[in-house]
């Protein structure tokens, strides 16, 4: 409704200065001097050339450094193609909550997952948490089976909880995190969960959540010191 | 009231040539470009016969240096009409461009100015969106589980706002990314004024260097459009300052 009523202030304006006589002339001279700018920087930019330092050379000549270019691009090639992992790699989208595997170049699997929601959940002043998951390369720093789920204190919080001591009873929390569990540092991890039917939706607090088919398979493809690539 | 009538003329006639001129500047600073360097074996790439393998090879080795970089870098690539993401040598995301457009005046730089302007990853000094990097909804921690039970997050699948980037790179250079399709009013309607409000910062930068008695500036542009949800995802996995290799 905002946009409609500014096209139709907009038009309202137009019209009353077109129809004002004192200001038809002005409005007449002024329209062609906005785009006057743009056609003279297209004339500068057709009459330009880029300074000329070219050089003439002969056809050998040519022939020979065209040589020596090709070699220099195939070594840079090889080089380029050395830095992709030859061992398997997980490349998840965060955006569209996607995960990608891949040997080498080539695609092995890509399906769901879910991801880090983008919650900055505050208690208080004091404490805050942001629930998202972080971009870049990581490592497979660990792998478990049967992991157990230790809950931090914001799990608690969330959910109007009051938060226990440490290693109270209550902080763990067996099957939520699925069969498998593979550890990217700093309280990150690949694990399943309950809520499948959320599977490519931003819904996790930072850890990256798969089908449990899907966690069998990353879990068996990737080893410990695997590259994930986050982005 | 005639004279100060003559002094308005004359002023919006001098800004006019002053911002109609500026692709000089832009010329200028290629031609400085060149005078810095003083390497001898580039005179073997200015022969228009070896423009192609000389294009390839400044591109390679400016994703070789972009691969020792640890955050994520873009890579545009017109001869492919990809834009791809980019980490440590691999591949994140790639996505096919639908339309290029590139401005006349960088289409026009000989091999020489081409490879000292793309021969080296370009740092993103300035990213401007219609859409924002990171979606953050900020929630309130519950006094207890009943009214945590009541305001329980919802998964959605969000607003999707329509999406156009502007990027400004070293040297004045501006990447423009579009999204593909406009098929609501909405995005038609936000197109139109991302394109206004640049071409509105634009010349208030001139108007500013005019002020000041400075030369004015020029932002050559390469334009872009991919899908829409390539450009979302792109967009919030690049870092605030990230590197860019541009190839055509």
């Amino acid at each position: 409704m905002d946009q409609i009523r500014i096209i139709k202030t907009v038009h309202r304006f137009i019209r009353n200065v077109i129809t004002t006589s004192k200001y038809t002339y002005s409005f007449i001279f002024v329209i062609p001097f906005l785009f006057l700018p743009i056609l003279i920087q297209k004339v500068v930019i057709t009459l330009a050339s880029s300074p000329d330092v070219y050089n003439v050379l002969s056809e050998d000549k040519i022939l020979e450094v065209e040589k020596q270019l090709r070699l220099e691009i195939s070594k840079l090639n090889i080089k380029l193609d050395g830095k992709i992992p030859k061992s398997n790699y997980l490349i998840i989208n965060t955006s569209e909550n996607d995960f990608s595997l891949y040997k080498g170049k080539k695609l092995i699997h890509k399906d769901k997952c879910s991801t880090g929601s983008y919650t900055l959940l505050k208690n208080g002043d004091q404490q805050e948490w942001m629930f998202k998951t972080p971009k870049g390369e990581f490592k497979i720093l660990s792998k478990t089976t049967s992991p157990i789920w230790k809950k931090p204190d914001w799990a608690f919080i969330e959910v109007g909880l009051p938060v226990p001591s440490k290693n109270h009873w209550s902080r763990f929390e067996y099957g939520v995190l699925g069969d498998y569990a593979l550890n990217l540092g700093q309280g990150y991890l690949i694990h399943g969960t309950l809520y499948q039917r959320f599977l490519g939706l931003p819904v996790t607090h930072g850890c990256v959540r798969l089908s449990d088919a899907n966690l069998k398979l990353v879990y068996t493809s990737l080893n410990q010191g695997s590259k994930v690539y986050i982005y | 009231m005639k004279k100060f009538k003559y002094i308005f003329f004359t002023l919006i006639i001098t800004i006019t040539f002053y911002v109609g001129l500026s692709p000089i500047t832009s010329i200028q600073e290629m031609e400085r470009l060149i005078q810095e360097d003083s390497t001898s074996s580039s005179e073997f790439y200015n022969a228009f016969e070896l423009q192609t393998s000389s294009h390839e090879k400044a591109f390679k080795e400016a994703v070789l240096i972009m691969s020792a970089n640890d955050s994520i870098s873009l890579i545009i690539n017109l001869k492919d009409s990809t834009a791809s993401l980019f980490i440590k040598g691999v591949t994140l995301h790639s996505t096919k461009i639908s339309y290029i457009k590139i401005d006349p005046i960088i289409t026009k730089f000989n091999t020489h100015v081409y490879q000292k302007l793309f021969g080296k990853p370009l740092l993103i000094s300035k990213q401007k969106a219609t859409i924002i990097k990171e979606p953050i909804v900020v929630i309130h921690a519950p006094k207890d589980t009943l009214e945590a039970a009541l305001n329980a997050y919802k998964p959605d699948t969000l607003i999707q706002n329509p999406a156009y980037i502007q990027m400004k790179l070293e040297h004045n250079l501006h990447i423009i990314m579009e999204q593909e399709d406009n098929p609501r009013l909405n995005d038609i309607w936000t197109r139109f004024l991302f394109r206004v409000q640049n071409s509105v910062d634009n010349s208030l930068e001139n108007l500013i260097n005019f002020s000041r008695l400075r030369k004015p500036t020029y932002h050559p542009y390469i334009q872009i459009k991919i899908p829409v949800d390539d450009l979302r995802s792109i967009y919030r996995a690049l870092p605030n300052q990230p590197q860019v290799v541009v190839y055509f």
